[in-house]
């Protein structure tokens, strides 16, 4: 047992130098398929009207313009799953309580929820705490965390990461100093 | 088990970095060498995870938060220990220790084959005489057995070996090594370092980050290629680690017989020939209780760790503790101060970026109490640091079609921070015993750490903010802001001295080769042997003590000396 347990470390090890004459792709794809996840998640466990407002302020965030927005790269699915697997409770609370306080005042500006504003109503109200952090409970708190998750969840999808920034997981070398934007930059 | 099975010609306990280079040398030179590593085996093809990108991961590499508080509570306040590499750091349930009320200690480990060798930062610095005459010129702690002179060609050796690019600067407090060329510096980088010459001239120093990661292609592991997360593994072997670069060597000899999941309970003393008669295992799965014996041992499983084993194996010859007849065994813990400094931006330079992802920074050579006195503390401290353009990342105000324009195509200013890295003074009170209540998930008796920083190294500290925001000042640097993240000893992940060198039995454990005064055929070669701290990362130190010390080791057997 204990022998066999050795033979078969020490095959493993000796495959390292196997690989150094593998590409550069050839090894990244060897990590992606060693590292393939199942894609999907548990339900959020929020309301239909909750995800519909985190979803509408994730695309006022990085609306599709010539590169894609928000909803089209996954970014509400990816805030409700965090806020389902990851926030603490309190964090949770305090988002879910923001959402509140931004329909309560989006109801004193105009007549209605977030949701159901003009356009112009939305951006005004977004204007008004955009930059200023605010205590849990507060629309200032649910913007800014939904702005931040929105943020890293776009940039970190698969679309994004491929065709948008064009990321390079291999560079393959550095360069210190390089004018911007040019050839030698590559992308990304 | 067969009897033949049970033994060797040396036992070497830990395969981290100390550990590989002790498999590596003994090997070579014909031993047949055991090797018991407590954690389990690592296969980079299936363990290893630089290249997977963010979205192939559950949670885009923010971490499985509630599995990390749950199971990682300490390891996961390292900047190492992330979704990616959560798996290459204990379990804080499994592992235990303990520390006074109010006097928190970081212990963050890897047990595993390669240790921590896979996730370190990979920061290479040599000592000079400036730092192993340091206790005998200031009298903090016991005189070093050796010298610079006694070490330097060890240092060559280990350097040749594992691969260090760094630039030559000709500097007596740290003395060039076998580089491979330097990584570049960035734009803003060389500004400050152009900055800080015209004003300090040779007295500071910023030089490229020097480290064990490979420029060029050596000794059959291929050249760096910038991926940048290190700490997840490194398939092209580009990086030093024992797991794909001196266990290979060792295996290659035919002569190593690696154990994983061999947690190393007791050293049994017998106190009839004064050896270690054998070493007592506990296999991490099955629980089973096993003994293994060889002519020698090799003590290389981390400092804290290795000064565990020797406590937990008393015996009525050595009642406070194996070769602990200087009740010196736990004591002198140390670890360097650090995260205190500066951070700015640096102007200009917006039509210039960077390409690829360069794992390791700028260095600062240390210049306090190097040619004059300093009036505020004894010893020093080196900082490192590092330029760059902020991406995505920074966030900031605004929403809309302009906003996700601007994160898409714009990068932010030229900022640059520099920290500084402190030595800590061997101090007796600092130490470790064993807990009499807690044990760990093998039933071996768990750590109490009682270690704090004193007035010096919170001087280095203030210092360190100083020096740190002149330099950026120097070099024409905006909005610069001084730092102290105020962390807990252990954090900076150098913990080291609880089994020290030195000249007398009656003051240290061991001798100027790491051989035990009181058991002959014992080395300890980790960490533990260090009699003073230095401000420079230990690794190499490590690696090149550990060498000599198995050359003589051999010489020794070869000589019927052991």
């Amino acid at each position: 047992m204990q022998r066999r347990d050795l033979l078969r470390l020490l095959g493993a090890v000796a495959v390292a130098p196997a690989l150094a004459g593998l590409t550069p792709e050839q090894l990244l794809a060897l990590g992606r398929a060693t590292h393939a996840r199942a894609g999907g998640r548990g339900r959020s466990g929020l309301s239909p009207v909750t995800e519909e407002t985190i979803a509408l302020l994730a695309e006022l965030i990085l609306p599709a313009t010539d590169t894609p927005g928000a909803a089209a790269v996954g970014v509400p699915g990816f805030i409700y799953q965090m806020m389902a697997e990851w926030q603490t409770d309190a964090e949770r609370q305090g988002l879910l309580d923001g959402l509140d306080d931004l329909d309560r005042r989006s109801r004193i500006a105009g007549g209605a929820p977030f949701t159901g504003l003009t356009a112009e109503g939305q951006a005004s109200l977004l204007l008004a705490i955009d930059g200023t952090k605010g205590p849990a409970g507060t629309a200032e708190y649910a913007w800014s965390t939904i702005k931040e998750l929105a943020v890293y969840g776009y940039f970190t999808s698969e679309p994004v990461q491929k065709e948008v920034l064009r990321v390079q997981i291999i560079p393959g070398r550095f360069d210190g100093c390089i004018p911007v934007h040019s050839d030698a930059q590559g992308a990304g | 088990m067969k009897r033949d099975d049970r033994k060797y010609d040396a036992i070497v306990i830990g395969s981290g970095v100390t550990g590989g280079w002790a498999a590596k040398e003994l090997t070579e030179r014909g031993l047949r060498v055991l090797v018991l590593e407590a954690g389990r085996e690592i296969i980079p093809e299936r363990d290893y995870c630089e290249h997977v990108p963010p979205y192939d991961m559950p949670y885009r590499g923010k971490g499985d938060r509630r599995s990390l508080q749950r199971e990682q509570p300490i390891q996961s306040e390292c900047y190492a220990c992330d979704e990616y590499s959560a798996k290459f750091f204990v379990s804080d349930v499994d592992n235990p220790y303990t520390t006074p009320e109010g006097q928190p200690f970081k212990w963050i480990r890897g047990r595993q084959i390669g240790g921590r060798s896979i996730t370190w930062g990979k920061q290479v610095y040599r000592w000079s005489d400036l730092d192993f005459t340091a206790n005998a010129r200031d009298g903090h702690g016991v005189d070093w057995p050796i010298r610079y002179k006694d070490i330097a060609p060890w240092y060559d050796y280990v350097e040749r070996f594992v691969g260090i690019s760094g630039q030559a600067e000709g500097l007596a407090q740290l003395p060039d090594g076998q580089f491979l060329p330097p990584m570049q510096m960035n734009c803003a980088e060389t500004k400050v370092r152009n900055a800080v010459a015209a004003k300090w001239g040779r007295e500071r120093v910023l030089t490229n980050g020097r480290c064990a990661i490979l420029t060029e292609d050596h000794l059959g592991r291929q050249a760096c290629h910038y991926c940048g997360p290190c700490e997840r593994g490194c398939i092209t072997r580009s990086y030093f680690s024992s797991l794909t670069s001196t266990l290979p060597a060792a295996q290659a000899t035919g002569r190593l017989t690696l154990r994983p999941n061999s947690v190393v309970v007791r050293l049994e003393h017998d106190p009839i020939r004064n050896r270690i008669g054998s070493v007592r295992v506990i296999d991490a799965v099955t629980l089973e209780e096993m003994e293994f014996e060889a002519r020698i041992v090799f003590l290389c499983a981390s400092a804290l760790e290795s000064a565990r084993l020797l406590l937990n194996s008393r015996s009525d010859r050595f009642p406070t503790g194996l070769a602990n007849g200087s009740d010196q065994v736990g004591r002198n813990l140390m670890d360097h101060p650090y995260g205190a400094g500066a951070s700015a931006t640096i102007p200009g330079m917006e039509d210039h970026t960077t390409f690829g992802n360069r794992p390791n920074g700028i260095y600062v050579a240390r210049f306090r109490n190097v040619n004059s006195k300093f009036p505020e503390f004894v010893r020093g401290y080196g900082f490192q640091g590092g330029a760059w353009r902020s991406g995505w990342d920074r966030g900031g105000t605004g929403f809309g079609a302009e906003y996700k324009k601007s994160l898409i195509e714009q990068e932010g200013p030229w900022q640059m921070w520099l920290g500084g890295w402190g030595e800590c003074l061997p101090n007796p009170g600092n130490r470790v015993t064993l807990d009499p209540e807690v044990k760990d998930k093998w039933g071996v008796p768990a750590l109490r750490i009682s270690c704090s920083f004193g007035p010096n190294e919170r001087a280095i500290l203030a210092d360190a903010q100083v020096t740190a925001a002149e330099m950026l000042d120097a070099a024409g640097a905006k909005d610069i802001h001084t730092f102290d993240s105020h962390y807990a000893p252990g954090f900076c992940i150098h913990e080291m001295g609880t089994a020290r060198m030195g000249k007398d039995p009656r003051t240290s454990v061991l001798n100027s080769w790491n051989q035990a005064h009181q058991v002959g055929n014992l080395f300890l070669t980790d960490g533990a042997c260090m009699a003073s701290s230095g401000n420079q990362n230990p690794s190499i130190t490590y690696m090149a003590l550990t060498a000599r010390a198995a050359a003589h080791a051999v010489d020794l057997m070869n000589r019927h000396e052991l």
